[in-house]
């Protein structure tokens, strides 16, 4: 059995939104040189859509679940990426320019094709938040139907566009599995905190197409130190 | 989960120590507690061709790439003896030496109780080494194993657990990180730089070894960081990758065809290998491949297939392609389904690959070799003699470098064959003026979708197909059979060389020649006492086949790759039913009584 939708604090339902793209590049952090994609989509990825979509200082996203629609398949692509990078410094005072023909590299993707997910995520309210979150959600809810967005959302890399819309009642594939280790979320150190970032796992597994996000991942004190 | 599935597959299948690797050594040292001096010996013995290789041992070995970095007990001759040649600098080969023997001394200071540590380390203080001659053969590069009192170091049990400690200080990064693997999902040691690698001889494409995970620029890592800062990945997790790997690719379950841009490994979790996948990279074998399709068409396979995909089977198979770009190792293909899923994409491979041949009575399957090599330029003998296809590998074979991947991910994945694939196969059959039983079963392959329960394209010939491409085909070879049957072997140019190219991308000029030529055929058939009696079904027989043509739907231009298949399909299975009618009627009547000893032209074996 499905397990039921985790409520929000106040007792609501979660809001949802239907995203799909022909392409997805979920890149696993192990094998992201030589990218190998998840077999879906992770939740930075699945607020990253939703930021896309509706984003204000007074909120954050926290998406529960999401629901995979289309069988997974993949394909994989190769290009020419650079190696070169130039500081702004640099850039701006020096004229330095990005030398690609000279440091170019070629990178391989596996990716995923022709992917379709329903995201449900709670609006969890900072200190500062004004209205309650029933006023975000419902702001959310008209975007979506209008089809607005402040830039256009993307599946894991920007090359692979997102199309939103709202929940339809399609079902998830009946399909169980193992996706090991996510990552669950990044952490920034706040201004002048001298910590470097750090990251946030949890061990997934997609259960009758539907992937739980617990409220909070794994992290590793000792990490952070690294 | 690749890499989790990679330590699970180390875990179960290697039982070396960790941080070792295989390598070949051809000097070693031999040091005596009992006074006896030292020797340096050769050990280069000739293998099966004759030719002289030393002997492969697994020692402790970690990356290195261009600093100086010793492995412990077993190492180059410029590390153990600081012998350099012309290729090496004498200060980077005293430096390389003097790191080797500071290693050694480490070692030896802390297994005090060792005495093959303590030998070694004395003969180290003792220097006689440096007044040897050295020997008039020897490279910088060859490896030297040391031994004490005829046992090798690299066993002891100390010397294993000293290197596992110097490991994890080399490749621990600056701040020796500790954390969650993603791998195993346990707090460990996590490492700044995978330990090992693996050979580049094992994946096509490499420039060096090459490694699964690295982050060696700045762009790759997060936050523009190079090491695996950002990829905690444990010291046991990391060694089993490299480990895994090796193993994996020097394994039987390696296809690695020359020529082609990947190698494919695969390994089967919670089960015993299925021998249906080791028939794979060569032939099927019918017995096997019967067995599969009965249970195919049972449904067997697509009942078990389900449950397995819909409950997270434990029976896994997984699969990786692998290339090689520069040091890194590319994924150029990752499967891991539940294992009932496969054996049904395999059975459905075999089911859609199946193709009629004049040489067989029921239709025949191929292994993917044969496959593989039907993509090549087909080479015709000269003067009577049998033609082959160029070697797989050979450049003048012309084949799509991607081909092996192309196969595999239809026989595994299930996925439908690129457009690619179709398109070459048809192109070469157009240049090389050859259809045999290998190239037709692709182009049915690309016919058939890997869903379909019922093939769209039946194996044999189809009689009641009014498809106009079909009919075409069929028709073709009838006008190719009519033109041998007047004119024997006498003809410098028959109707098929002349014609097939363009027939296969517009039949319809080429068939309304070929009637028009039939006449004059039929007329010398007529009048030939050895071949009269066959005039009246010849004639028959072309008749029915222009009736079966669909007039509603007339071929126009060039046609699509999918047309010009069936075409390819009709002219293979009408020449192929033919030659089976005539080894049936030899065989009834000890020769035909409508040909003589001609026959008529053979479909191409």
């Amino acid at each position: 059995m499905t397990q039921e939708l985790p409520v929000s604090s106040e007792g609501a339902p979660p809001v949802s939104v239907q995203v799909w793209g022909p392409g997805a590049l979920f890149t696993r952090p192990e094998l992201k040189v030589e990218r190998v994609s998840y077999p879906m989509m992770t939740p930075t990825a699945a607020i990253g859509v939703l930021e896309a979509i509706f984003w204000k200082p007074e909120f954050d996203w926290r998406p529960v679940a999401i629901d995979v629609l289309n069988p997974i398949r993949q394909f994989t692509q190769r290009r020419n990426e650079t190696i070169d990078l130039a500081s702004v410094a640099d850039a701006a005072l020096r004229g330095r320019r990005v030398d690609t023909a000279e440091n170019r590299t070629q990178r391989n993707s596996v990716c995923l094709r022709d992917v379709s997910y329903r995201i449900h995520a709670h609006v969890e309210l900072r200190e500062h938040a004004t209205k309650k979150a029933a006023a975000y959600r419902d702001q959310f809810r008209r975007r979506v139907e209008r089809g607005q967005c402040f830039h256009q959302p993307y599946l894991g890399t920007r090359e692979f566009t997102a199309y939103f819309g709202m929940p339809d009642d399609r079902p998830a594939i009946a399909v169980d599995a193992d996706l090991g280790v996510m990552l669950h979320g990044v952490r920034h150190p706040k201004k002048g905190d001298k910590s470097t970032v750090t990251f946030s796992w949890f061990t997934a597994r997609l259960e009758r197409g539907r992937l739980h996000v617990p409220r909070s991942g794994i992290t590793s004190a000792g990490m952070g130190a690294l | 989960m690749l890499v989790q599935r990679l330590v699970e597959y180390a875990r179960e299948n290697s039982d070396s120590a960790p941080f070792h690797r295989e390598r070949e050594f051809v000097w070693r040292l031999d040091l005596y507690s009992d006074g006896r001096p030292a020797r340096l010996t050769g050990i280069r013995e000739p293998d099966a061709k004759g030719k002289l290789r030393g002997q492969r041992h697994t020692t402790p070995a970690v990356t290195r790439t261009v600093g100086v970095a010793p492995q412990l007990g077993a190492d180059d001759i410029q590390y153990v003896f600081g012998w350099g040649d012309d290729t090496t600098k004498p200060e980077r080969v005293a430096q390389c030496h003097e790191h080797f023997v500071s290693l050694i001394s480490a070692w030896a200071g802390q297994a005090d109780d060792d005495h093959a540590a303590l030998s070694v380390r004395e003969f180290y203080r003792q220097q006689d080494y440096i007044r040897w001659e050295r020997p008039a053969d020897y490279g910088a590069k060859d490896g030297v194993l040391i031994a004490v009192d005829e046992q090798l170091i690299i066993k002891r049990s100390s010397l294993v657990r000293f290197w596992a400690d110097e490991v994890i200080r080399r490749k621990g990064g600056k701040n020796g990180g500790f954390g969650l693997c993603l791998a195993c999902g346990t707090e460990s040691p996590l490492v700044d730089s995978i330990p090992g690698t693996v050979p580049k001889r094992l994946v096509p494409g490499a420039g060096n070894d090459v490694a699964l995970v690295s982050v060696n620029a700045q762009v790759f890592g997060y936050g523009l960081t190079t090491g695996l800062q950002h990829t905690p990945i444990c010291f046991t997790c990391g060694n089993a990758v490299s480990v895994a790997l090796t193993h994996l690719l020097s394994s039987e379950h390696a296809t690695k065809l020359p020529g082609q841009d990947s190698v494919m490994v695969w390994w089967v979790l919670g089960a015993s290998p299925n021998d249906i996948f080791d028939v794979m990279p060569r032939n099927a074998d019918p017995g096997a491949v019967s067995r599969l399709l009965k249970e195919l068409w049972s449904g067997e396979l697509d009942r078990a297939a389900e449950l397995a995909e819909q409950w997270d089977s434990q029976e896994r198979f997984c699969s990786l392609s692998l290339g090689g770009n520069s040091s890194r190792i590319m994924v150029r293909e990752w499967i891991d389904m539940p294992l009932a899923a496969v054996a049904r994409n395999l059975g459905r491979w075999y089911d859609h690959m199946r193709i009629a041949s004049g040489w067989h009575d029921e239709p025949v399957s191929h292994g993917l070799w044969h496959l593989v090599l039907a993509t090549g330029r087909w080479e015709s003998g000269g003067d009577g003699a049998p033609g082959r296809y160029a070697e797989i590998g050979a450049k003048s074979g012309r084949r799509p470098e991607h081909i092996q991947r192309d196969l595999l991910a239809r026989a595994l994945r299930g996925v439908p064959l690129p457009r690619s694939v179709l398109h070459h196969v048809l192109r070469r059959i157009a240049s090389d003026g050859h259809v045999d039983a290998p190239r037709a079963g692709l182009l049915r392959l690309a016919l058939c979708h890997p869903r379909d329960k019922e093939p769209r394209v039946s194996p044999g010939l189809d009689e009641e197909s009014h498809d106009t491409a079909y009919v075409y085909g069929r028709v073709f070879a009838r006008l190719e059979e009519i033109q041998y049957l007047a004119h024997g072997k006498e003809v410098n140019t028959t109707f098929g060389d002349r014609f097939l190219a363009g027939a296969i991308g517009n039949p319809t000029p080429a068939v309304m020649a070929g009637r028009k030529l039939a006449s004059a055929w039929l007329n010398k058939i007529r009048r030939n006492p050895k071949t009269s009696r066959a005039l009246r079904r010849l004639r028959e027989d072309l008749d029915q086949l222009l009736h079966l043509v669909d007039h509603t739907a007339p071929l126009t231009g060039y046609l699509p790759p999918e047309q010009q298949a069936r075409f390819v399909l009709g002219y293979h299975q009408q020449r192929a039913h033919d030659t089976q009618q005539r080894r049936a009627r030899k065989a009834a009547d000890g020769d035909d009584p409508e040909r003589g000893d001609d026959g008529g032209p053979d479909e191409n074996a």
